[in-house]
């Protein structure tokens, strides 16, 4: 998980989101896991060693209650104090998914897939196709390719489908990932913020070849991708003018 | 030899409940230790990165059938093994509602599972799709393998095991209890079973469409699952199924380990009632909370908002179970024996697990952990841990009961310590490696998941093996252990008062409850007279099972093109009628009476309907899911599957509402014929049923005519909306054809014998039947006819 020599969280804008959030899940998980594990440990250790002669168990008798209605209520109330924090956060970190772009790029979340090239400015549109078992990347300019070349700082759009079976589109260090569907197109997006390396794969089981669905992100700064995008999408239409 | 004989005869044609949990325990063991030396074998291809020891093929098969044969085969039954040895006895019964049935499903389950087994063994391969079993993947298209198919009809059988056992185990549980028993007053244990099967009841059904229609693509040849966005549909009707299925694997275990607790510690539950609603609360949210596996389907966000509320929502009442079991020790005098350590460790596997699981609620987290081994670690910290822990646990608790003697309370105690470690350091590793997808056969060095892959290899070994340490325990045990009396942990429960192991009957009297104390009335003729009530063997759940399975193997082998294909089909079909009459016939002499005088038991709510009926009340509640999701699926073809036309132009809508209208007065007629019955008037019930049979026939005709009429018009299954409409239709008249060979029987026995035995009764529950059965045919004309 931590294979890099830096943060994590930098690599994209949603890999901040999801390592905030997975912050806080984590923290409050430690916490409850900490009071809960420490009383699942203790009581048996200390109370298996007590000398008292409990015993409330007859033979043929149904157990009484032992309801403490006050400490009951205390107890439920806590779990879902507990529960709200957790949900509140949830929700608001989903929502900040789709705010994040819709205030910076003024984008409506909501029908993505629709989107064409162009439509919003600075934005970077790239069709996925999967298939068994592999990627290509189609450019708003033509260019297809098997490598996906981005851009750093500059919002991504993926519009992914699949040929043939259920795949799902990751590149999991800048914490991108949506189902590859036929027949359907779903969205996902990202701003990567730091050149390197990242890693392509495939996260549904999609058939014999589907450990070797991997390919590579390449993320590059500005002016480098600038340059590949367009002596790709020049030498794309030389071979055109030839045909 | 004579004596062996018997004993051959015994088990195999057994209906008695004690023993058929005692198939039901050395069945799911045997699938136990099938699907953990799969399991092994490819924990050890993902030891080290870039290993060739398994191929993929081979790889993606291992990985499917284990997932398979541990949820449905092993850790399911072997929770039912307790369900059918315990309940009947918890609740003071001396067997089960239907104790055929029982073995029936016993028998199912078993040949199923030995479908699925089969698959391995027919050229070209078995599934691999993974459990999930995701469309299109697992169409023929994509996987030809021969062997998928008996994996998809040993589904079914499984299927069919589970309703008749579901239907069986809720009568049981509302009409079987001792005289007084209030339902708060039953053991955690029976109520964890009573949730199970509840969720059973509404699960299964929607993993039965889904499977009918992949049968009816992979058989007859439709495309159902490659029309475009058709994988959403398989998702939607699987996880409406899988995500309940989680709970029906841990709920039995869950519940055990809260008797274990309150037992070993010598305290009652703390907020008992609390616990029980939890659990109500988390059976019943259940169904809410699925789409949770599909937040990267693309599906709408506010779909997945609400599933992201109810998902959150569920860990209330598992938290809340998990606190006041914690909270339940306090001020006892713990007992640290092996039972109690396996109820405490599944609930500290539990915590993680549950802990884990909320992070899977968040569709923001997921971008992450779909897919992943942060997934695969969470639930088998579930489903492993907390589930399996538990029962192994109530293997111990109730050994000595089942067999009279004591295992070795020493070795017990090394088997849990040396399992519970390897079962950590198995699935923690998991957690750090939510980089790495499921289900990949091989990974590159670069990725670093080496170490972490390597250490959970070694906990997996340390996991699978330390079992053998039970086994060996508990097989010397079973011959040379010491004399167990009849309450060896002090508990307080039904099971505890009776011999160990327990008589043909369990109870030497009439159990009774008077205010919280359980009892047992000294005999008096009523109950003395339990043994002269005729044969307790049939031979006949074990030969309406074997038919089937002759069968569907012949077929499978048939699409594989293998030979002795045909011969078997045909021995299979002969079996299956052989012993459908062999039934009959049993039923027409009344050779198998079974059942406890009503004035005995506690009947409350349905204290004045008979269990036949109630038994179909619940077998229709389950059923309607079956029907909701086929013609779910046709209005999702229609919607989003492309260019399909509507019904109102490929149907004769006359046609069709002739056929309603014949289907309606077909239940009108069963009405009066159960009306007839009741009052006794012979004539006017033979009418009643000979007019309903000969209208069912005609509606049969008339659906027939107008199906042929589609297909000479040029439609074929290759339309999406045809097939599943056509898929829709035929489950309905299969439901049809199962009831009028019932309702042909009933009239010859009214004819022949009068209205003896149950016959009233039975007539009426067919005429429930028939009811539903125009319900549903309404349903199918104003949605695949009209739509």
């Amino acid at each position: 998980m931590f294979h890099y020599p830096f943060n994590p969280s930098e690599l994209s804008e949603t890999a901040k989101l999801w390592w905030d959030l997975f912050g806080f899940y984590l923290a409050v998980a430690l916490i409850l896991g900490a009071v809960i594990y420490a009383s699942l440990v203790l009581i048996p250790v200390l109370y298996s060693r007590s000398r008292k002669s409990v015993d409330e168990i007859k033979p043929g008798v149904v157990p009484g209650d032992r309801g403490k209605t006050l400490y009951l209520a205390m107890i439920v109330l806590l779990i879902i104090a507990a529960f709200m924090s957790i949900f509140v956060e949830s929700y608001i970190s989903v929502n900040k998914l789709a705010s994040l772009i819709e205030d910076e790029y003024g984008v409506n979340v909501d029908n993505l897939e629709q989107l064409q090239p162009g439509e919003v400015d600075g934005a970077l549109i790239i069709e996925v196709r999967a298939f068994q078992w592999g990627w290509t990347f189609i450019y708003p300019n033509g260019v297809e390719s098997d490598v996906l070349y981005l851009p750093e700082d500059r919002l991504v759009i993926f519009k992914v489908t699949s040929d043939d079976v259920f795949h799902a589109f990751a590149i999991p260090d800048l914490r991108v990932k949506i189902d590859a569907i036929p027949g359907q197109v779903n969205t996902s997006w990202t701003i990567p913020e730091k050149p390197g390396t990242y890693r392509i794969q495939c996260y549904e089981l999609c058939g014999v070849g589907h450990a070797e669905m991997i390919t590579k992100a390449v993320v590059l700064p500005q002016d480098l991708f600038d340059f590949w995008y367009k002596s790709m999408g020049e030498e794309l239409k030389g071979l055109e003018g030839k045909g | 030899m004579a004596h062996r004989i018997l004993q051959i005869k015994r088990w195999l044609f057994t209906t008695n409940h004690k023993d058929v949990g005692i198939l039901y325990l050395v069945t799911s063991l045997y699938f136990f230790i099938i699907a953990g030396t799969l399991a092994l074998l490819f924990r050890i291809q993902l030891s080290v990165p870039e290993n060739d020891f398994l191929s993929a093929a081979k790889f993606n098969q291992a990985v499917t059938n284990h997932g398979l044969l541990m949820v449905f085969w092993f850790l399911s039954p072997l929770a039912f093994a307790f369900a059918n040895y315990f309940v009947p006895i918890q609740l003071g019964a001396k067997d089960m509602a239907f104790p055929r049935l029982n073995a029936l499903s016993y028998w199912l389950l078993l040949f199923g599972g030995l479908l699925v087994l089969a698959g391995f063994f027919v050229p070209g391969g078995t599934a691999d799709f993974g459990w999930t079993a995701y469309a299109p993947l697992n169409t023929e298209t994509f996987t030809p393998n021969p062997g998928a198919n008996l994996t998809a009809f040993g589904l079914l059988m499984l299927i069919a095991s589970v309703t008749v056992g579901t239907v069986n185990f809720l009568v049981t549980i509302f009409q079987l209890r001792a005289k007084g028993y209030k339902f708060l007053g039953l053991p955690m244990f029976t109520w964890g079973i009573f949730f199970t099967v509840l969720m059973m009841l509404w699960a299964f059904p929607s993993l039965q469409a889904a499977l009918t229609l992949l049968a009816v693509d992979r058989i007859l040849g439709a495309t159902i699952f490659e029309a475009p966005k058709a994988g959403l549909i398989w998702d939607h009707l699987f996880w409406f199924f899988g995500h309940p299925e989680v709970y029906i694997v841990l709920f039995p275990g869950l519940a055990l380990a809260l008797d274990m607790i309150s037992v070993f510690s010598r305290r009652p539950l703390f907020g008992r009632k609390v616990m029980i609603g939890a659990l109500a609360a988390a059976a019943a949210l259940s169904f809410g909370v699925y789409a949770h596996h599909m937040f990267m389907t693309g599906i709408d966000l506010s779909y997945l908002k609400i599933h992201m509320l109810t998902t959150e929502l569920i860990s209330v009442p598992f938290g809340i179970i998990t606190i006041l079991a914690i909270i339940s020790m306090l001020g006892g005098a713990i007992r640290l024996t092996t039972p109690m350590l396996f109820a405490i460790g599944s609930i500290a596997v539990f915590i993680i697990g549950g802990f884990s699981g909320v992070f899977n609620s968040n569709p923001v987290l997921d971008i992450a952990n779909r897919g992943s081994y942060w997934v695969v670690a969470h639930f088998h910290y579930v489903m492993v841990g907390a589930a399996l822990f538990a029962l192994l646990g109530g293997l111990y608790y109730w050994f000595p009961k089942m067999t009279g003697r004591m295992y070795n309370e020493t070795l017990g105690k090394i088997h849990f310590i040396i399992s519970f470690i390897g079962f950590n350091l198995l699935y923690f590793p998991m957690f750090f490696l939510i980089d790495m997808p499921r289900r990949i056969f091989t990974y590159p060095e670069w990725t670093g998941w080496g170490p972490l892959n390597f250490m959970a290899t070694i906990g997996g070994f340390i996991f699978g093996l330390s079992h053998l340490i039970m086994f060996a325990n508990l097989l010397y045990s079973l011959r040379h252990g010491p004399l167990a009396d009849k309450n060896p942990w002090g508990a307080w429960s039904y099971e505890w008062m009776i011999d160990s192991p327990p008589s043909e009957f369990n109870f030497e009297g009439i159990p009774i409850v008077q205010g919280n104390r359980l009892t047992i009335a000294m005999a008096d003729g009523a109950v003395t007279s339990m043994e002269s009530h005729g044969n307790h063997l049939s031979p006949w759940p074990l030969l309406i099972s074997l038919g089937p399975f002759l069968f569907l193997l012949g077929l499978g082998l048939w699409i594989a093109e293998a030979v002795f294909s045909l011969p078997l089909m045909l021995v299979g079909a002969i079996v299956f009628l052989y012993a459908v009459y062999g039934w009959f016939r049993d039923d027409f002499h009344e050779r198998f009476k079974f059942e406890e005088p009503p004035e005995y038991k506690e009947r409350w709510p349905f204290t004045n309907i008979h269990r036949v009926k109630l038994g179909m009340y619940f077998f229709l509640l389950g059923d309607a899911v079956f029907f909701a999701g086929l013609l779910g699926t046709y209005v999702f073809m229609r919607l989003e599957a492309g260019n399909t036309l509507p019904g109102l132009i490929t149907h004769n809508i006359l046609l069709g509402l002739l056929a309603v209208l014949l289907m309606l007065w077909s239940s009108v007629f069963m009405y009066v014929a159960a009306r007839a019955a009741k009052l006794g008037n012979k004539t006017l019930a033979l009418a009643g049923i000979s007019l309903s049979i000969i209208l069912a026939l005609s509606y049969l005709v008339v659906t027939g005519f107008d199906w042929l009429a589609v297909f000479s018009a040029g439609f074929t299954l290759s339309d999406p909306a045809i097939a599943s409409s056509a898929t829709t239709a035929l489950s309905h008249a299969i439901h049809l054809i199962a009831g009028l060979a019932v309702a042909a029987y009933l009239a010859l026995k009214v004819w022949i014998r009068g209205f003896t035995g149950h016959v009233p009764e039975t007539i009426d529950s067919l005429s429930l039947y028939w009811a539903f059965l125009a319900v549903v045919s309404i349903a199918i004309f104003t949605i695949t006819y009209v739509f």
